[in-house]
């Protein structure tokens, strides 16, 4: 059975990957693979990054095990799901162990399985927000993405957030606060609403998008407002803390735009999940948050044209 | 028997099964009916096991009741993308003595070779069933197995759930409908805040309707009607 399930992983990837399209493909496989694997290996025995990568792929792995919908599924028809879902993550994080052993660094790569087996044996809860619900009136009635996203994560949100209000003390825990809660932002933009959702507002593809954008934009810049504040004590860092300040919200804007640019109503997009994360983690290289800059300039045409799509469907 | 006794199940605060009760008998066709909200879909969940009891026992046969002994359909069904409803159907393990998948499919006449992704919802519908059913268990749990079947197929499915109870399975179905549950369940249970109201037999359907809608409350028709 698990055989048979890991299999069908593999074909849905292969059959995902034929829906991308030949040339981005192509581009895939010979430009960015290779260059994210170069950038792998070159740091991963520099520090922090030993860290830095097995920690974002032990995140990556606890938000998509957390938003499993093939649990009740799997346990219907199968009876042990949590070995399956072992198997699964064990073999799709086995470059990240690998990687860790080739330089050596046993006492990661124990730690970094360990913490994938306890990821794998959690039960993904569908209940989570019925029973973790908490007033959020502060979030105004249309931002949905960040009602549903602080209700699933608000204990791992105040753990990150208040350690950042501490940021005078050492600039390391601004920047870790900043990092995690730029991170779970993005990842709040994963699921998407269905159609009539879309369309309530009575706007056009484009005022939903550049409304979407500043509301949401806005609000995250106050929310990280006194983080930021903190961190500003340390004068040596000031450039550093404005440049990382305006790369989250830059990130925040690359999550929605890609959200609309894939946009299938009531979807879950894995896919959105890694991309964001990845993003997230190379924007740590500051001049590489440029990149996402200028390319928020191309999904924007991209995620109007796509909503066209939506918006027109019943005309 | 299916015993369930003194069933509570809560979500924070809130019994949404409240100390619910009943035997049902083995190898017949129970419908289970309610409000939306009365309990039905937990209840289910909690016999599966997905939905944690706060205290009671659900025993069948004398043990306690276990997921390997039963098949479910849920409300929503889940379906992994790019995949065709072959490799769907490969998944459900069928004991010795059922059909293949070609033949089994001559009832359901789903295009097993295309993608699920362009199935209508109709089509998933009897995609899931089809799985389900496939594992030939002895108890079988239907939620709201009519929802998106087209009047063909719901006529089918009687007849095959007429079938199941032939062979001596157990099979509780839920469903708005009761239309569609007086003409194939043996007995009909109606939910209401988390308890059992009154069971009827295949004998006494014929007040059944009056007898549901009899205790709804006046004042919230009332409203309804200044309303609309």
């Amino acid at each position: 059975m698990v055989v048979h399930l890991i299999r069908l992983r593999f074909i849905q990837v292969y059959r995902g990957l034929a829906n991308v399209g030949l040339l981005r493909v192509v581009f895939l496989a010979v430009v960015i693979l290779p260059l994210v694997t170069l950038f792998l290996v070159q740091r991963i025995s520099v520090h922090p990054w030993p860290y830095i990568i097995p920690g974002s792929v032990l995140y990556i792995t606890w938000l998509v095990h957390g938003r499993r919908r093939d649990y009740h599924f799997l346990a219907a028809i199968f009876f042990r799901p949590r070995v399956l879902f072992l198997w699964e993550y064990l073999l799709f994080t086995l470059p990240v162990t690998t990687l860790l052993l080739s330089e050596a660094l046993y006492i990661h790569a124990i730690v970094f399985t360990a913490a994938i087996i306890i990821i794998a044996f959690s039960v993904p809860s569908r209940n989570l927000v019925n029973s973790r619900t908490v007033k959020l009136r502060i979030i105004p009635a249309g931002m949905f993405e960040w009602q549903s996203g602080i209700r699933k994560n608000l204990v791992v949100l105040v753990l990150f957030y208040i350690p950042g209000l501490f940021g005078f003390f050492h600039i390391w825990l601004s920047g870790v606060s900043l990092l995690f809660l730029t991170l779970f932002f993005v990842s709040f933009y994963s699921e998407y609403e269905p159609r009539n959702m879309l369309i309530a507002g009575g706007s056009g593809s484009w005022q939903l998008l550049i409304g979407k954008v500043a509301r949401h934009t806005g609000l995250f810049a106050m929310f990280l407002m006194p983080i930021i504040f903190t961190a500003l004590v340390h004068e040596e860092f000031r450039w550093l803390t404005a440049g990382y300040f305006l790369a989250s919200l830059n990130l925040l804007v690359f999550s929605i735009l890609l959200k609309y640019y894939q946009y299938r109503p009531g979807a879950y997009s894995g896919a959105h999940q890694m991309l964001t994360t990845l993003a997230c983690i190379i924007s740590i290289i500051l001049p590489a948050a440029l990149f996402f800059a200028l390319f928020n300039l191309f999904l924007i045409a991209g995620a109007t044209r796509n909503l066209k799509t939506y918006f027109d469907a019943g005309n | 028997m299916l015993a369930i006794e003194n069933l509570i199940v809560s979500y924070g605060d809130h019994n949404v099964i409240d100390g619910l009760t009943i035997s049902l008998p083995l190898k017949s066709v129970h419908g289970l009916v309610g409000m939306n909200g009365a309990g039905k879909t937990t209840l289910l969940n909690t016999m599966v096991g997905f939905t944690r009891k706060a205290s009671g026992s659900i025993m069948m046969a004398g043990a306690s009741l276990k997921r390997a002994d039963l098949s479910f359909l849920e409300t929503e069904n889940f379906f992994y993308s790019h995949i065709t409803g072959r490799e769907y159907l490969g998944l459900f393990k069928a004991p010795q003595g059922i059909p293949g998948i070609d033949e089994w499919n001559r009832m359901f006449r789903l295009p097993l070779d295309h993608l699920i992704d362009n199935y209508s919802s109709g089509m998933k519908r009897k995609l899931a069933l089809a799985g389900v059913l496939r594992q030939e268990k002895e108890l079988v749990i239907l939620d709201e197995p009519f929802n998106g079947l087209d009047l063909e197929f719901s006529r089918l499915l009687s007849m095959i759930i007429a079938r199941l109870k032939e062979r001596g399975t157990t099979v509780i179905i839920t469903s708005h409908i009761l239309g569609s549950l007086t003409g194939i369940c043996d007995h009909i249970h109606l939910l209401r805040n988390g308890k059992i109201q009154f069971s009827r037999d295949r004998d006494n359907f014929m007040d059944l309707e009056k007898d549901i809608f009899r205790d709804l409350d006046p004042a919230y028709m009332t409203l309804v009607e200044e309303i609309m």
